[in-house]
This record gives C-alpha cells, structure tokens and sequence, in this order.
C-alpha cells in the first residue's frame, strides 16, 4: 500500500486554511475601510453644513451692502440736485445785481448830462 | 423544540464563569468598573455568535486536520473587527478595557464553544447555545461590575452615587476584592443550583409514587 | 547585572502575571492537580509564552507598525500565539503522551490561554525591544509557575478539609483561596519593593 504523499497529507489542509486567512484578512480590511468612509462622511457633512453657514452670512452681508450703496447713491443725487439749485439761484440774484447796478450807473449818466 | 433549553442551561445551571470556570480572567480585571463590564459582555457575545455560526455551517468541508487553525482565523478576525467597531462607537470605555478586547479571542469560552460545540452540532443548537454563553458571561460581568464599582468607587456608569468622595469599601476594586466577589457568586449559583436539583428530584419521585399507586 | 535580576523580581513578585494582572486564573484553577504537574504545566507556558514573544514581536516591528496597520494587529498575533502554543503542545504530546492524555480535553488551555496572549500584547503596549519582551516573558511564565505550584498546595488543603460549607465546594473555595494568594502577593510585594529600593 503506497503511502499517502506529502500533498496528500498536508495541502488541502494548507490550501484550506489559507483561504480563511485570505477571506478573513479581507473581512477586516473591508471593516475598516467601511469605518473610515463613515468617518470621512462625517467630517464631509460637518464642512458642508459650516460651508452653508457661513454662504448665508455672506449672502446676508452683501444685501445689506446692496440696500446701503442704493441708499447712498440717492442722498448723493439728492444733494447734487440740491447744490444745482442753490448755484442757479445764486446766478439768478448775481444777474438782477448786475441788472440793478447797471440800472444805477445809467441813472448817474442822466443825471450828468442833465446838468 | 427543546433546542432553546441550550440557551437557558447556559445561564444558570452550566453558567461559563460560575460553573465551567471558563472566563475567570476577563471576569475579574475588567469589572472595575460597570460600563468595561458591560462593553467586554457584549463584545464576548458578539464574537461567540457571530464565530460560531461559520464554524457549524461549515463543519463538513474542513477536513479534520485545519479545523482548529482555521477557527482561530475565523475567531480572530472577528475580535479584530468587533474592536474597530467599540474603538470608533466608544472609545473612552475602549482605552478603560485595553489589552482585553484582544484577550476575547483566546477566551476559554470561545474556544470551547466554536471548537468543542459548533463543530460537532447543527446550527439551531449552535445558536442557541452560543446566545445562552454569551448572556450567561454577559449577565455575569454586569452583575460584579455594578457591585464592585458601587460599592469601590461609589459611582455607577460614571454618575457618582453618594455626595461627595465616598466609597464603601475600596477593596471592592482591588483585584482580590474581585475574585472574592466572584467566588461568593459561584457558590450563590451552585447554591440555587443544588435546590433546584432537589425540587425536580423530589418532583420526580412523587410522579414515580404516584405511578406505582395508581398502577 | 544587578538591574537584570532586579527586573526578573519585579516581574515575578510585584507584577504577578496571575496575581496582579488576573491573567491566567483559568489554567490555575483548571489544570493544578499536584505540585509536579503544576511544574510541568507552568513549563509549559513557560515556553508557549517566550514563543510567543518571539514570533510576534517581529511582525509588530517590521509590518504592523511601519505600515500603520493597527488595525491588523489582534488577526496577525493570534495564529502566532497559537501556534506557538501548538508547538509546545506537539512537543508535550511526544515527550509525555501519558502525562497528554489525563489532561483530557482541557490541553489547549496551555496554548490558548489568556496569559500567553497577553503577554505578547502588553509587550508591544509597553513598548519592549526585542531581548525585554522575551525576557518580560519568561518572567511572567516563572511568576505564572510560582503561583501554579504554591496553588496546588493550597488545593490539596482545600480538598481534604472536612468543615467548607456545602455551598461552598470545589470551585467557589478555589476561587476564594487565589483571592487570598492573591492580597498575600499584594502584601509581599510591597514589603519587597521597599526591601529592594
């Protein structure tokens, strides 16, 4: 009777254990990688939702700065109208001085020739 | 449908720690306080039940001479992934338990379970019994955790019991406060276990009487 | 030279690995039957754990660590442990096959047990180079034999008293006499430590 070779004996057992080990070595990895995905969706919503926080602050600043800078953009039109108005006035009076002025001086040549 | 009687034989009458003597070391390092208890309870139940099942739903292709190396792989494995699971969920009462979440794969009860039981039973008694030893040590570590932890350091789970810094009997956390404790609770269950021993004995009896008048 | 023996002390008296770290309490109980026996078994550990050492300490050094595979540690260290373990276990069996089979089933405890596991874990936790953890080692299996061989005497005390209440028998009166081994090591190392220091 031959007796059982080496391969016999031994290598589906080998063959048999090492495959366990491959499959179990992958179970483990497979955990772990699973756990850090989880960890790192974690930290990826917590940055979102800081991100989300921190767009509407913005997005809140920059309507105020909108509704500021048209707030301002009339009073400036408003005191340049204002200014417009005053120089014309202004002109106005310098004219009926002039005219009244001019009025005198005629007046003071009448006179003269009169004498 | 006497395969649950595996579960309910596990927890009192063959209890692994009181009775078998199986799981003495984690039993007493680790219940210095409750929550280690508990966390190493539940992480013994998990890897027994979840190791148990491969072993007796393959029992028939692993040839007799891998059976022990592939158990431990198994075993192993799962012990490696039940600690990434408790180190990321808790892992204060993780650092607290240390070097014993690895110490669960080497744990007589383990051992005993996958290699002695699911290797030559079915899966329903398989999963019974593994259910049963896993709460029987799960039981076990809660009880002596809650007592060793509010009688030693007067707290409970963390929430201090008493005002201020006292604490009834410190020995209680010491390591032979440990197994004081759990030898008073070995002899508390063999003590239940021999009177109700006796009840089913006298029980029995009187049916055997009852027989021998009525025939 | 003195530092050696100083730590071998330590190691055996105040670091108990049974005693102080409740780490073989299962052997103890299971497998002390008479001082002899205790001996041979403790032997046995004795070199389960330096195999241990050897085989796992490597593997921490050279892939576990350099790799950041911390993850991977407890599934690489425990088929070395057992075999280790199996290995002692093999030699056992051929140098004593009487002596193997009144163990009965109960022969894994020497290569599986909490003790030998532990020590190759808390060599790395410790942070031991190579020569420590084996000497670390065969420390702890010197302390886990003292401890087996004073238990059996205490055993046999235990069996043949005729007053331990009825309750109280067998495993609950040796759980109760390590807890009592255990506060004496307690009390021992302390009065050692101050001796030494």
């Amino acid at each position: 009777m031959k007796e059982k070779s080496f391969f016999d004996k031994y290598m589906v057992s080998l063959a048999v254990i090492i495959c366990f080990f491959v499959v179990s070595a992958g179970l483990v990895f497979g955990t772990h990688k699973l756990l850090e995905y989880a960890a790192l969706q974690k930290v990826v919503k917590e940055k979102e939702r800081t991100e989300k926080i921190i767009c509407r602050n913005s997005l809140l600043l920059l309507k105020q700065h909108v509704f500021f800078s048209e707030n301002s953009k009339k009073a400036i039109k408003a005191a340049k109208e204002k200014e417009e108005q005053e120089k014309k006035k202004d002109k106005e009076k310098d004219k009926e001085k002039k005219d009244e002025d001019k009025k005198k001086e005629d007046n003071k040549e009448k006179d003269k020739d009169n004498e | 449908m006497n395969d649950h009687k595996f579960f309910t034989k596990k927890i009192l009458t063959e209890n692994p720690v009181l009775v078998m003597t199986a799981g003495i070391c984690p039993a007493v390092a680790v219940t210095e306080s409750a929550s280690s208890g508990l966390l190493l309870g539940c992480g013994t139940l998990l890897v027994l039940f979840l190791s148990s099942l491969p072993a007796t739903l393959m029992k028939n292709i692993i040839p007799e001479k891998a059976v022990c190396a592939s158990h431990m792989i198994i075993i192993a494995a799962f012990t490696a992934v039940i600690q990434m699971i408790f180190y990321s969920w808790f892992p204060q009462v993780t650092e607290e338990v240390g070097i014993f979440i690895p110490l669960i794969a080497v744990n007589c009860i383990v051992i005993e379970s996958v290699n002695g039981f699911a290797r030559n039973n079915p899966v329903l008694p398989t999963l019974f019994n593994g259910l049963g030893t896993g709460t029987g040590f799960l039981l076990v570590l809660i009880l002596m955790g809650i007592i060793r932890e509010s009688m030693g350091e007067g707290t409970l789970f963390g929430y201090s019991l008493f005002a201020g810094d006292m604490t009834l009997m410190p020995f209680a956390v010491l390591l032979p406060g440990g197994f004081f404790l759990l030898s008073l609770l070995a002899a508390l269950n063999k003590h239940i276990n021999r009177k109700t021993r006796q009840k089913e004995k006298n029980m029995t009896n009187n049916d055997r009487e009852e027989e021998k008048i009525s025939s | 030279m003195k530092e050696i023996i100083v730590v071998m002390m330590t190691m055996v008296l105040l670091d108990n690995i049974v005693l102080a770290k409740a780490l073989g309490a299962c052997p103890l109980i299971k497998l002390s039957a008479s001082a002899g026996r205790s001996a041979a078994v403790g032997l046995a550990v004795t070199f389960a754990m330096i195999g241990a050492s050897l085989l796992t300490w490597p593997i921490d050094r050279y892939w576990v660590s350099p790799f950041d595979l911390e993850y991977f540690r407890i599934f690489l260290f425990i088929p070395l442990i057992f075999l280790a373990g199996y290995l002692v276990t093999a030699v056992l069996k051929k140098a004593a096959p009487s002596y193997w089979e009144s163990m009965g089933c109960t022969g894994h405890l020497i290569s599986a047990n909490c003790a030998v596991a532990g020590i190759a874990f808390i060599n790395i936790d410790q942070g031991l180079t190579y020569f420590e953890a084996v000497y670390s080692a065969l420390g702890a299996g010197l302390g886990f034999t003292g401890a087996m061989v004073i238990f059996a005497g205490m055993k046999y005390k235990i069996d043949n008293a005729n007053n331990i209440p009825e309750a109280f028998r067998g495993i609950p009166a040796y759980i109760m006499a390590l807890a009592i081994l255990s506060m004496v090591f307690i009390g021992v190392s302390q009065a050692a430590s101050a001796f030494i220091s």
